[in-house]
Parts: structure tokens; sequence; C-alpha cells
């Protein structure tokens, strides 16, 4: 085990909350940290959203540090709610207040009789816990949790659950194309759809004038809908825990989709959603519902270019440098198209086999000291990070996760579904190409 | 930890700062503090240290501190790219309850056996230093063992702001690198006419477009502190015989203590704008002159060809200075970048209309006033009163850091990022030139038209809208 850890993509659980964060409705979150951790997140969710996000912090200083902060803290959270004005805030608390074992909760608590019935929310986010993906589906549980309605009971669930609406609990890499993407499939079989986290709307550039909350996207007025939802969709093996969580409160049917790229990963999507139709069919005879020719188009769509392109893609050897859920689709994906993953790390790898596949604990540092082997690759997945690998070793790169500050468009990249599915062959087939064509002028 | 006091007091004690103050403990201060919004101690010293391109440097602590920081700078560099390696213990809970100086130790040691670095800066960052780990006790022994330098560098996040941890860091450079490898020096003439500059991180290439000028001049450049620099470099610092200070309020610690240990004179200079460019240009020559009365001639001819360089840039300038005069612009970004851009707008005739100064410290504070007025400092920086002096103003342009840049984008204002995330050098007479030629591109792009464009349907739209209220209306009576 390497001391060491050199050029990793993994960012912090406090990141991966305030990401999570811009997607509900004039949320605040609140780092409880130095001032560093506030400010290098700001600019890190700046530069990957290219919009204005909202981040506040304590900027706990040496003094605070040592004899405990509560009161600075409570001021500052003070002065956000009458200034700021926000709907929610979130207490992200970090290591620096997790090691001295502060107990937050007294300051949330204090701050709860302060603003009564205003809603703050705590979420432990120390670096020594996990990654990006950590942090934001630790935000969608404590919501869940924090928010549960008195009225259901272990036993019989909630009262009336809407068997034509669903809640949507998207993986930590969706972008708000994916996810407006999946209400349309959603909405095509007589399905509404409440999301959460939903940077859909706050983050896909529609914002049209200055302000640092979300203009939009989940709002905690709707929190009632997300319990009484007969569908439970979620996305990636990190939201799976919530979405039972859901599931055992409400009786909702949960679909838990770990893999999200390509055909079989949609295919399970779609026969999930027909299945679940049959259901409710059989409760409400009334309403009966086909396939919308848009995906059957799409579908075949798919098929015929996976085919036309397989002889150009088939073989190829690509390396993978994404966290673990991530990981998962782009395997399903990459393997349905033929190509041989040769390598695939991840900062918080399980060792574990996914489709035949061993997603293992390491760095972008390990591809590139496979690169200096002399082993071959045509493709690399990878965050921002990976620009430095492709331009040395003059690979192809695809840009995915989190953060993507050096491209534009990342967050209106459609690849969940099948239009998704065609966008990512396309773009994986032509950077590929476009590298043979490359050589042979060479 | 114990001895944090004395570092904060020591990078607050600056005597050639004018905001120097014998008490140490008062609100007065040499260290520019500032009220929030700015980055931490461990971000700062960073900074300042990480463009020095061959080295490794370590980052201590959780993946935060390392992985918020992996490729954030815009410095470039012309030769090894090792400063943009990632390195991070990535400490764990089990390293905070049972310590993480072995594997700090054995982290040190994995990166030596794999690049072989001529150095490698230690960062220690919060957790560890409250956990009360002996950084220093562990770079001395890998130090002595594998027979390269191995610098700590504490400047922990909790310490303060980005400003402390510049200063913690150019203490670093006086302790432990520069002058400090004697063995080696002893045998190098140092030329003549040198200088250092400090302060400057080859933000997007900056210093390539001032390079060529001192080279023409045969002005020998010894050390970058630190942009696009070698470790052997700045080690040699001392050995140059004059000092150029490009951001006073980072390292002016450096320039002082180069000035008490070598009596290295220095000067505070800025390369934005050709006015400022020819001026530091001009006060290295007549140093020269003054004390090099034996190279006079050969330094009255460059000063010739500096005046020729100079007139060059003016006259390239006047195309854009014809689009751009009578336009106005609110300029936000640090103290130094603040003054240096103002008198950069004025040669290209636009007009200053507000000057953010919540970055700017006391000095950079009176050469505002004094380019601008005292009216035309803004000390409420927050995005919405920046609105609303765009607005009354009408100005055509925001000059600022990139965390405004979506406050212009959203509002549909031409803006410039001139902090470290941009990608065109606007440093010297070719800088100053880009600068101009952006402004020029970003006021007659297209695309602020179109985007205040209305959409096909937002005329029936509103006619809707309006018969709808008409009904309603008619409804209520």
């Amino acid at each position: 085990m390497s001391s060491v850890v050199i050029n990793s993509t993994k960012t912090s659980p406090s990141i991966g909350a305030a990401y999570a964060i811009q997607g509900i409705y004039k949320a605040m979150p609140f780092y409880h940290a130095p001032p560093g951790c506030t400010f290098l997140s700001k600019v890190l969710l700046t530069q990957h959203f290219m919009e204005p996000v909202a981040i506040s912090g304590s900027d706990t200083k040496e003094i605070a540090t040592i004899f405990g902060s509560s009161e600075e803290v409570i001021g500052k959270i003070e002065k956000i709610v009458n200034k700021n004005k926000p709907e929610i805030i979130f207490i992200l608390t970090s290591s620096v207040a997790e090691v001295r074992g502060e107990d937050i909760q007294i300051t949330v608590n204090e701050l709860k009789e302060k603003f009564p019935g205003f809603p703050f929310v705590h979420v432990v986010t120390p670096d020594f816990s996990g990654g990006f993906a950590d942090g934001f589906s630790r935000v969608v549980l404590t919501v869940l949790q924090e928010f549960l309605p008195h009225d259901i009971q272990e036993e019989t669930g909630y009262p009336n659950l809407k068997f034509s609406q669903a809640t949507v609990l998207p993986a930590p890499f969706m972008t708000p194309a994916d996810i407006s993407h999946i209400e349309e499939i959603l909405n095509s079989f007589g399905i509404s759809s409440v999301v959460l986290p939903d940077i859909s709307r706050s983050m896909d550039g529609s914002r049209s004038q200055y302000g640092a909350m979300a203009h939009d996207g989940f709002s905690m007025k709707e929190i009632e809908r997300v319990y009484a939802s007969g569908l439970i969709l979620s996305f990636s093996d990190v939201m799976t825990q919530a979405g039972d969580w859901l599931k055992n409160k409400t009786g909702a049917e949960h679909i838990a989709l770990p893999e999200v790229y390509g055909v079989k990963a949609t295919d399970r999507l779609f026969h999930s959603l027909i299945d679940y139709i049959q259901l409710y069919i059989q409760l409400r005879p009334e309403k009966s519902h086909t396939v919308a020719e848009r995906w059957k188009r799409g579908r075949s769509r798919l098929l015929d270019l996976l085919v036309d392109i397989h002889s150009r893609v088939g073989e190829k050897k690509a390396g993978i440098a994404l966290d673990d859920s991530q990981s998962s689709s782009f395997i399903s994906m990459l393997l349905e198209m033929g190509l041989e993953i040769k390598k695939a790390v991840a900062p918080n790898g399980t060792g574990l086999l996914k489709n035949g596949v061993e997603v293992q604990t390491g760095t972008l540092y390990d591809i590139e000291e496979s690169l200096e082997k002399g082993e071959p690759y045509d493709l690399l997945i990878s965050n921002s990070h990976g620009k430095e690998l492709s331009q040395k070793y003059s690979l192809p790169l695809i840009r995915a996760g989190f953060p993507v500050y050096d491209s534009y468009g990342a967050n209106l990249e459609l690849r969940v579904g099948y239009e998704g599915a065609i966008h990512l062959a396309k773009e994986i087939a032509n950077k590929i190409i476009e590298k043979n064509y490359e050589r042979e002028l060479t | 930890m114990q001895n944090s006091k004395q570092v904060i007091e020591k990078a607050f004690h600056q005597p050639s700062c004018e905001h120097n103050s014998s008490d140490l403990n008062g609100k007065k201060s040499c260290v520019y503090k500032p009220s929030g919004g700015e980055s931490c101690a461990f971000d700062g010293a960073y900074i300042v240290l990480n463009p020095i391109r061959d080295a490794a440097h370590l980052i201590h602590g959780g993946i935060t501190c390392g992985g918020h920081n992996y490729e954030s700078r815009g410095a470039y560099s012309s030769g090894s790219r090792l400063y943009r390696y990632c390195f991070s213990t990535d400490i764990s809970e089990i390293d905070i309850i049972f310590g993480a100086e072995k594997k700090l130790y054995n982290a040190i040691n994995e990166i030596y056996h794999k690049f072989c670095p001529p150095v490698i800066f230690v960062y220690q960052t919060c957790v560890p230093a409250m956990t009360g780990e002996e950084l220093e006790s562990v770079c001395k022994k890998t130090s002595r063992e594998l027979n390269i330098d191995v610098i700590p560098v504490a400047a922990p996040g909790f310490l303060g702001h980005k400003n402390l941890g510049n200063r913690i860091a150019g203490d670093v450079l006086l302790k432990h690198v520069i002058g400090k490898n004697s063995k080696k020096d002893s045998k190098l003439n140092p030329p003549p006419l040198s200088i250092n500059l400090i302060g400057e991180y080859n933000i997007a290439g900056d210093l390539w477009s001032v390079l060529p000028l001192f080279q023409k001049l045969g002005i020998e450049v010894a050390a970058k502190i630190t942009g696009d620099a070698d470790y052997g470099e700045v080690q040699r610092a001392h050995l140059a015989s004059l000092n150029l200070l490009i951001c006073s309020r980072a390292l002016i610690n450096v320039a002082a203590g180069m000035l008490d240990e070598y009596a290295i004179p220095f000067y505070e200079v800025s390369f934005f704008g050709i006015g400022n460019t020819a001026q530091a240009i001009n006060k290295v020559l007549q140093h020269f002159i003054n004390v090099a009365p034996g190279l006079r001639r050969q330094l009255e001819v460059a000063k010739q060809m500096a005046e020729r360089m100079e007139q060059e840039a003016r006259n390239k300038m006047e195309q854009y200075r014809k689009i751009l005069k009578g336009k106005k612009a609110l300029v936000y970004s640090g103290g130094v970048k603040s003054w240096s851009m103002i008198s950069a707008l004025h040669d290209m005739g636009i007009e200053v209309v507000g000057v953010g100064v919540k970055k700017a410290g006391k000095t950079d504070i009176e050469k505002i006033k004094e380019l601008v007025g005292k009216d035309k400092m803004v000390s409420d920086t927050a995005p919405q009163n920046m609105l609303r002096i765009i607005k009354e103003e009408n100005a055509d342009f925001l000059i600022a850091g990139s965390r405004n840049q979506y406050l212009a984008f959203k509002e549909k204002i031409p803006y410039i990022d001139i902090n470290q995330e941009r990608h065109t050098a606007y440093a010297g007479y070719e800088g100053a030139l880009n600068l101009a030629h952006d402004l020029c591109k970003t006021l007659q792009s297209p695309v602020w038209e179109l985007a205040k464009s209305s959409a096909p349907w937002d005329p029936i739209e509103k006619l809707q809208r309006e018969s709808q209220t008409m009904e309603e209306e008619a409804m209520t009576k």
C-alpha cells in the first residue's frame, strides 16, 4: 500500500455535498471549516458549472479552532439567514471540526431555537470519510431522514401513495441534460417526477440574472411529494441506500439502477418502467400505456450506430480514472461497444468485479506508470485532470465526472438513455478514429 | 502547533512595510487581513512555491487541500512539469488516530525513488497540525538520508488567510532556499547586470513577454521567484545585483530579507500596461547607471533602445485606442493589480468608473486614490453593489477575477479575467496589446446583442398574457 497518493481524481465529500445543494432551490451550504476549504470549493464548483454558485463558511481561524467556535458560527449563520434569505441551510463539517470532536448538533439546536421552523441540516463531511459521491449521497439521505412526515408509520408506509409520480434520485455524475432526459422518459409513461437534488433546473445555464443561490431546482416546499411517490428511481450504486431507505419508509416501488450508460442499462430502465406500468395498470385499469415512438426509434438508431462503428472501436483499449460508481456505468457501455478495459482505477475502488472488470483503488498516475511501461491505450476516460496525460501520450480523452473545467458544455452533455448512448458512442468512436487519421498523416 | 503564534508574529513583523506595527497583538499589522471570502494560509503558501517546476510539492493532509488545488493555477512552465503533479498523503481516520508521521516519511521516500527531484516541499495542513505532528523532524531526517532538500512549509489553513501563507512561503524561501547552497554557489561568477523578479508566477505565460525585453537590453534575469523557475535558480537568487518586486503584498519579506542579508536593493514595479512596463525598465537601467558607472555607455544605448521599444508599443496601441477611447470600466482585483491595471487602462483611453479596494493594502489604496480619486474607490464589493455601479455608471466592462465572471456573464456585461485563471499573457508590452485586443474582441462580439434578443415566441406570449389579465380583470368586475 502506497503512502503517497499521486494525481488522484478524488475530490472531497464536502464539495460533493455542496454540489448536490446547488440543485436545491435557495439552499445555502455553510462550511464549518477554515477559509481555504470554502474558497477552493467555490472556485472549483464555479469552474465546473460555469455559473455562480452558493457557498458560505465559518472561516475558522486559530483561536476559534482551539477554544470552540459555536458563537462565531451562530453569528455568521444568523447573518446569512437575515441577509441572503435562503430557504434552507446545510452545515457541512470539515475534518477540522470533526477532529476537534465539536458537537455541532448543539449549535444546530441553538439555531433552531433562534429561528423556529427554519430548516438547518447538518451533514458530516470530513475528508477522511469518502469522497465526492459520498458527500452527494449523504445530503440526499440526510434530507430524506430529516423531513420524514410524522404520519408515515413503520407498518403502513405512506398513507396515499401516488402511483403516477416518481421520486428520482440522480447519480452524482448525472448532468442537467441527463436529468431532464430521465424526466422526459418518465413523462412519456404518464409519470410525473420530483428530483432530489435537481441541478437540471438550477445549473443548466437557465439562470438569467445574477444570484448565487439556486433560482430553481428541487424546492423544500415539495418535500412532502418526495414521500408520496409510488415509484423511486435511484441511479448508480451510491444512491441505492437512500432509495432503499425511502422505500422502507413509504412502501413505494424502488427501481435501483447501478449502471446508467449504454444499451443494457437503458433496457433495464425501460424493462423496469414497463413492469411498473403493468402493475400500475392493474391498479388503475382505466390507464393504459404504450412505449413512445421516440424511444423505440432511439434504440434502433443506437443499435445501428453500434453496428456501424464496431470494427473501428472493437478491441481498442481504454483506461478509466473516475469515481467507482461512474466507472461501472462506463465499463458497461464500453464493453458493449467491444472495447477492452485496460485499467480502471478509482479513489475508492472496491476491487469488486464489475462486468468482469476489476476497479482498483488507484489514480491517474497508475495509468501513467502503465503507459510508461509501453502498455498500449487508445482512450482515457477521466475528469479534467486527465488532460495532462492525454497531452503527454497523445491519448484521446473523454471528460466525465467532477471537475470538468477545461472544456465547454460538460453540463449539457447527454449520456443517459438510448439518445445519450448515441452521443457517447459517437464521441468515443470519433475520438478514436480522429487519432487514427493523425497517425496516418504522420 | 505551539509555535504557530510565533509564525504569525514573524510574518506580521515587516519593518520595510508601511503597515508594520510594533504592536503585534494590535489590529494593525503588515499582513493584509481580509474580511472574508479569501483562501487560507496553506493555499497562499502553495501559490507562491508551487510554480517551482522541478520540485515535488507534497501536501500532507486531507483531499480538500490536495485535490482541490490540483492544477488549479495557470502558472506556465517551459521545462519540467513535475510541479503540476498532485502529491498528497490523503490522511485517513486511522492516520489521525495513530499519527501520520510514518506515512509522511514513507511518502517522501516514495516520491524520491520515483521522481528523484532536487527538492520536496512538504506542506502541513490543518489536521496534521492539530494532532501535533513533528513535520520539521521528518523533513530533516529524510533530507539527511536522501541527500536532497526536504523543506517543511508550516502554513496550516486555520492560521489565517492567503496573504499570511504568502509570507510564510517567503520566509521558507529565505530560510531554506535562497543562498543556502553555498558549495555550488562559490564557483559561480555573478553577472554584473542581473536582476531577480520576485512575485511573478508566469500566469498564462506573463513572464515570457517580459523576459525578452530585458534580454534585448542586456540585462540578465537571474531568478524568477517563482514563475517558470527551477529550484537551482531560486537557490542562486542571492547572486543577482537587483530585485524587482512585482506583487509587493505577497512577497515583500523576500525582498526585504535579501536586502538585509545580501544587501540587494529592490524596487516595487508592475508590468501591467505600457506606462508601468516602461517605468520598470527605466528604473532598472537608471539604477545600473548609478551603481555601475563603468557600464554607462552600454546602458545609455540600452536606454535609447528601451525608449524605442516603448514608442513602438504605443504606436501599436493606437489601433485599439481608437476603439476603446472613452469606454468605461469597473475594476476589481488584488491590490497591486488594481492600480497597475488602472494605468494600463488609461494607456488605452479607457475611463475607470470604479475600483474595488476590498483586497487592497494601504499603499495600493494610496496609489489607486492618486490615479482615480477617492470617490471612485469601492469598498463594498458584494455582487449587488458592483452591479449597481455598472448600471449607474453605464460601464462597458467588468475587469476582475474569475469569481466575478459569472456575475458579469449572467447580466450580459462584457468581462475580462485578469487573475490566475486567464489564458492570455497580459504583462509587458506584448501583454498590454493582448489586453487591449481582448477588450476590443469582447466589446465587439455579436454575442451580447444575441443574449439580450427576444425569442420568437416572446411577442405572442406577451399578447396571450395581456389578454389573460384582461379576461381576469373582466371576470373580477
